[in-house]
């Protein structure tokens, strides 16, 4: 899969259209093919944690099967690393962090949150703080909203300040963001009417703020096997049967909708409705093989 | 307990869709519009961001800053507007500020304009300043509040003490006062005696420090005004006439969302009237009559699929506290008036 030539993979899209579980499915996918992987989730919980049977947030990576880890990135372990990269003294970090008044315009400075967190995601790159021994790290951030604000952050910083560590540290990296060989965007939609519209928006938002190309993965597709050509045939046996009715009418929208797309992007990967939802990797395996490309 | 859906139309003045992001939030609390209209009522919803199709069916069009004409029924009428941050945190500054003079130094500050309009936490903060807006306008019987997308329903709640934090005479005298008042944490490091201001600088920059201790001071004015400004907002949010609808989805970690969400309102003495299952059902009813064996078979594995989820719901904690409603699955339809009306129609049904 082309997508696991890139060293970073940004999974974005609404809320609810199914970012975690292909995040974990893709991640098992591209371990089953020897890469080293990491899995980096944003936020104050795990949605991978369940699938893999572990109960506490990872603070630090922790491999979680074969070529697999899993890290839960905070604002504060992030900043933790920053400092002690700089100052090399973890006494420096407690005296900022522990200090009421910068824990409270850290929770509100726009971007500082953001930079902390890209700052760790791409340290491993920059080659600074502890190595990233990793093919490929999937960052599953929770909604649009929040995978926009990351990476508006480092220009936000550097319009703010025209110099100074911060600042550079977010020109450096801004450089990595803007390389398309080692940085990649998932949009990830349903094939449904107002996902779509919401995907295609971000992804010009996308194309036009930061010249990203993301791919594109349509999720909970109805498999083709259960549609066949023969298609009219079988609505005429069973014509006015609700549920037919129901993945017929699902069928065509779906042909729509993936033409439709076609013409604004590509590569559009598929991956199937898989009804038997259950909190195991077997469960994420099965949808890592139903991803396919088209 | 409710018993039906125009009862706490009739006996609220706010209703506050909360919820995690993707659960719909913004379609029911449009369709909510349109059946409160329905009832004669003077209605206002006030949606964050809602997707093209939808604001286009409620008359949204950007840029934006009033309140538009969605829907017209009779004697009843919804409103509908998008919000706008920056606008409604310059307009805030200005409602506030004692002068002209003190509130242009904070909207040319570079920091405040970063600040209104980054994306995070200052959606919830604005959304609650538009809310008192609407509310002391007196030019709606009914204000729908959509929130935005979170990955906790208590976040809309949590996010904008984040924001009003920074407002805190504390924090505002540490930033802008001169060094020599602040409070002397050291470190001695390289036989300097840093603080955490000094960490600040070092990190940062001395223009973006300048900026920064312009901002605090501009604001410092501000401080008083603010502070019962927020105070009134919460007790809007506290009063008898406002309530919360959950908007959720199947998932179990999102029944396990609702039910945190629930005992966090319940603590704070809000009022949450209802839980509501968005797109939990197909509309097509059971009918086994399928004779092509492959396509039962699917029939089957959707058929089960729903049911479990049904089970879960009816066992869950949350189920034994709170009214919980299903509204089913309507995404073939196209987003329209008459879409958010046959949805509204289901929740009504869903009370009975």
């Amino acid at each position: 899969m082309e997508l696991f030539d890139k060293k970073i993979l940004f999974m974005t899209g609404k809320g609810g259209v199914g970012k975690s579980t292909l995040t974990g499915a893709l991640a098992l996918k591209a371990a089953a093919l020897n890469k080293r992987v990491l899995i980096i989730e944003l936020g104050t919980e795990s949605a991978l944690g369940s699938y893999f049977n572990i109960k506490q947030l990872c603070q630090y990576p922790k491999v979680i099967t074969k070529n697999l880890s899993l890290l839960n990135l905070t604002v504060e372990n992030s900043l933790r690393e920053y400092f002690l990269h700089l100052f090399k003294v973890d006494l420096v970090f407690k005296l900022f962090f522990e200090n009421k008044v910068m824990r409270t315009f850290l929770n509100v400075a726009p971007a500082l949150k953001e930079i902390a967190i890209l700052g760790k995601i791409t340290s491993g790159l920059r080659e600074v703080g502890p190595p990233m021994p990793y093919d490929l790290i999937i960052v599953d951030s929770f909604s649009t909203g929040h995978t926009l604000a990351l990476f508006r952050a480092p220009k936000g910083i550097q319009e703010i300040m025209r110099m100074g560590p911060l600042m550079r540290q977010c020109e450096d990296i801004n450089y990595i963001l803007q390389n398309s060989q080692i940085v990649g965007c998932v949009v990830t939609t349903l094939p449904e009417e107002l996902s779509i519209t919401e995907s295609l928006e971000l992804l010009n938002t996308l194309k036009k703020e930061f010249h990203i190309q993301p791919s594109l993965i349509i999720n909970k597709m109805i498999p083709e096997n259960y549609i066949t050509d023969n298609i009219e045939s079988l609505k005429k046996i069973n014509m006015d049967n609700p549920f037919f009715d129901f993945l017929y009418h699902k069928y065509k929208k779906q042909k729509e909708f993936v033409d439709l797309l076609r013409k604004e992007t590509a590569p559009i990967y598929f991956s199937n409705l898989n009804l038997q939802e259950n909190l195991s990797s077997h469960f994420l395996s099965q949808i890592g093989e139903s991803i396919r490309a088209q | 307990m409710p018993s039906n859906l125009s009862e706490i139309i009739d006996n609220h003045s706010i209703i506050i869709c909360a919820g995690t992001g993707g659960v719909g939030k913004t379609t029911l609390a449009s369709a909510l519009g349109i059946f409160a209209a329905n009832q004669g009522k003077k209605v206002l919803v006030l949606t964050i961001d809602p997707a093209r199709r939808l604001a286009d069916a409620l008359n949204l069009t950007k840029p934006l800053t009033d309140d538009v004409l969605a829907y017209k029924n009779n004697e009843g009428v919804l409103y509908a507007s998008m919000l706008n941050s920056k606008y409604i945190f310059d307009s805030f500054i200005e409602r506030v500020s004692k002068s002209e003079k003190v509130s242009s130094r904070i909207l040319k500050n570079k920091i405040y304009q970063k600040l209104s309009t980054t994306l995070s936490d200052s959606q919830e903060y604005t959304a609650l300043e538009k809310l008192h807006q609407s509310f002391y306008s007196k030019n709606y019987d009914l204000i729908i509040v959509d929130t935005p997308p979170a990955q906790h329903a208590i976040d809309f709640l949590r996010a904008p003490k984040k924001i009003s934090a920074l407002f805190e005479s504390s924090i505002v005298k540490w930033f802008s006062y001169k060094s020599k008042k602040r409070n002397k944490i050291s470190l001695l490091l390289n036989k300097g005696v840093f603080t955490a201001f000094d960490l600040l600088k070092k990190l940062t920059s001395t223009s973006f420090i300048d900026e920064l201790t312009d901002f605090f001071q501009a604001i410092s004015d501000l401080v008083g005004p603010i502070r019962e400004h927020s105070l009134e907002v919460y007790k809007l949010l506290n009063s008898s006439k406002t309530t919360f609808f959950l908007i959720t989805s199947f998932e179990s970690q999102r029944l396990q969302e609702a039910l945190s969400f629930q005992t966090n309102l319940k603590k704070e003495g809000y009022s949450l009237s209802v839980i509501i299952v968005n797109r939990a059902l197909p509309e097509w009813k059971g009918n086994k009559d399928i004779s092509t064996e492959s396509l039962y078979k699917y029939y089957l594995k959707f058929d089960n699929y729903y049911q479990n989820n049904l089970k879960l719901l009816k066992d869950s904690k949350i189920a034994k506290q709170i009214k919980i409603i299903t509204v089913p699955d309507l995404t073939g339809e196209a987003y329209d008036l008459e879409t958010l009306d046959k949805i509204s129609k289901k929740l009504d049904s869903g009370f009975a």
